[in-house]
């Protein structure tokens, strides 16, 4: 299983979705407001991607390439629509505090790019392994984010308080313009540290 | 009344942008240039319009009566990339300076989460069809308005002399963050939506 | 080969399988879902009126603006209602139970759903601002500064999502002093 390692490595830090791709920026935004939400919406993501990945990998001999982006698209609605089912039958909290953004995964670019770019000309097994490396990848770049707003913003950290009681909860950075300084810090911050090594070779 | 207050609502006071993160791909992705900027607003635009309509035809007149609601996401991203795919076609027929124009920008528009999004957003509120194709109008006015304020600044500080790790991607997520600061500040022109 | 009917029957076929399967799994989901909100909803009202044993929905409501009104009871007595009213907040519609006793007052409100906000109109939902409404007559005002007597302080930075909630605590009540008497004999 050294391929999944790989592919592990891959999305996670490599070819990582939101900071390396800049792929899949509303949701990234938009429901990174605490860390639950934010691991909400990346493993419904993750789910997704695994599951459409799979199946248009198994179908990728039999879609003509020419109605490729139509059959992609119906396979990766069926899958958010399971998706919202479950999440409103089972998990209903997070159903309604996601709300928009889940049927918005369908047009998620990163979704309907690994389809593109990987599932349709590989096996479905590697391509499972991608989707669940894309996917976590995903996740772990929103609970990042979700994690520094929900902090700074409330000053809880997973609805538990953290921050000392003398700390102000800067509320701005639970509103829209907080998502993008956060986002903006963060990958100034990865820039130097890329700038660094490039130095360092 | 109620109508133009809810065409305000959308374009400024919930900019599809810079308050609700709708099209934030779009946004960061085509505003380099007040050009692009405006052709891709006004392709948004376009194509939003004739959306919202189809969509709540669709849902209304279709879904509803077969009580398959539920396939509501599927059916709508379908009508949504039939419909550029036939304003594309369309186009090129019909205008070719037209479509020199926006046919850049037209297959983008399918994975534009601000189309799909004011579709389901329309339906979640339970809109008629007036007031669907005013709220998508204003919703891709806002859009338009928020690229093109983008485009505007980042012409001006391309050359400018940033710390280098801001410079690409992180300078324009804070530009986006004062203006999502600025826009905050239409918060009260509304008492009621 | 590349045949356009071949095309289109291949992306019907896919797009029926979806369909297929969608269809299956709403038929699972669905009475989960529906359970869930009944479920949700009731352990919202028992919390209100909390020595209601059973809640009977009244069909028929006069006013648009009420959406549905649920009497409690315990054994055969009445002991208060349950309105749920819609007020359009900031963010869209805010969707609220109120809790009134007999007497036209307020037992208590909770919110169900909203899209006030976070950190502003959101912060309704905090017990330091929907439980002011506990055991108040009403008319109810907001208020900006400390309150008085028959006065609720508003959200900082949130005055339209405070007045949309008292103004529907104070139409919810008058609603039910105007309509119980209609209401004795349902049982």
């Amino acid at each position: 299983m050294s391929h999944l390692g790989e592919r592990l490595k891959a999305g996670i830090i490599k070819d990582n979705p939101t900071f390396v791709q800049v792929l899949g920026m509303c949701p990234t935004l938009a429901v990174t407001t605490s860390a639950i939400n934010a691991i909400g919406m990346g493993l419904s993501v993750t789910a997704v991607l695994i599951c459409s990945n799979l199946v248009i990998s198994l179908l990728r001999n039999f879609i003509p390439t020419k109605i490729r982006i139509p059959a992609y698209i119906v396979v990766i609605a069926s899958f958010v629509t399971v998706i919202e089912f479950l999440l409103k039958a089972y998990v209903p909290s997070l159903y309604s505090s996601l709300g928009l953004f889940i049927p918005l995964i369908v047009v998620n670019c990163i979704i309907l790019g690994r389809a593109e770019a990987y599932a349709s000309r590989h096996k479905p097994l590697d391509s499972m392994c991608d989707g669940l490396g894309m996917g976590l990848g995903f996740t772990v770049s929103l609970t990042v984010i979700g994690c520094i707003r929900e902090l700074l913003g409330v000053g809880t950290l997973f609805g538990l308080s953290v921050m000392p009681s003398f700390y102000p909860p800067a509320t701005v950075m639970i509103l829209a313009p907080g998502a993008f300084f956060t986002l903006a810090i963060l990958m100034a911050v990865l820039n130097s540290i890329k700038a660094k090594k490039e130095w360092g070779d | 009344m109620n109508l133009i207050l809810l065409f305000i609502g959308a374009a400024l006071v919930n900019n599809f942008v810079l308050v609700k993160f709708l099209g934030i791909c779009a946004f960061l992705g085509v505003s380099k240039k007040v050009d692009t900027a405006l052709g891709m607003g006004a392709a948004v635009t376009f194509v939003m319009g004739i959306a919202s309509l189809c969509t709540y035809l669709v849902y209304e007149f279709i879904l509803t009566p077969l009580g398959l609601e539920y396939l509501y996401n599927l059916a709508f991203i379908l009508v949504i990339a039939s419909l550029v795919q036939l304003v594309e076609m369309v186009i090129q027929k019909m205008s070719p300076s037209l479509y020199s124009a926006l046919g850049v920008y037209l297959p983008l528009i399918t994975t534009n989460c601000a189309v799909l999004g004011v579709a389901v957003l329309n339906m979640q509120k339970d809109y008629t069809l007036i007031q669907s194709v005013v709220n998508s109008l204003g919703a891709a006015i806002g859009f338009t308005l928020a690229m093109l304020l983008m485009a505007g600044i980042r012409e001006r500080v391309e050359d400018n002399d940033v710390i280098p790790a801001f410079k690409g991607l992180p300078l324009v997520l804070m530009i986006a963050g004062f203006m999502a600061l600025a826009f905050a500040g239409f918060q009260n022109l509304i008492p009621n939506i | 080969m590349n045949h356009p009917l071949k095309l289109g029957g291949i992306l019907f076929l896919i797009t029926a399988i979806c369909v297929g399967i969608l269809g299956a799994v709403n038929q699972i989901t669905a009475p989960i879902i529906a359970a869930n909100e009944i479920k949700s909803e009731e352990a919202a009202m028992r919390k209100l009126i909390t020595e209601a044993e059973h809640f009977i929905p009244l069909e028929d409501l006069a006013d648009e603006s009420v959406k549905k009104v649920c009497i409690a009871q315990k054994g055969d007595t009445t002991i208060g209602y349950v309105l749920r009213m819609e007020p359009n907040g900031y963010g869209g519609a805010i969707k609220l139970l109120i809790g009134i006793d007999l007497e036209g007052n307020v037992a208590g409100i909770s919110i169900l759903e909203h899209s006030e906000t976070p950190g502003f109109g959101a912060n309704a939902e905090k017990e330091s601002f929907k439980g002011q409404f506990t055991m108040r007559k009403t008319p109810l005002l907001v208020s900006k500064a400390a309150p008085d007597e028959n006065e609720i302080q508003a959200i900082t930075g949130a005055t339209i999502t405070s007045e949309a909630i008292t103004n529907a605590v104070n139409s919810a009540s008058e609603y039910v002093m105007a309509h119980q008497e209609e209401w004795r004999n349902v049982q």
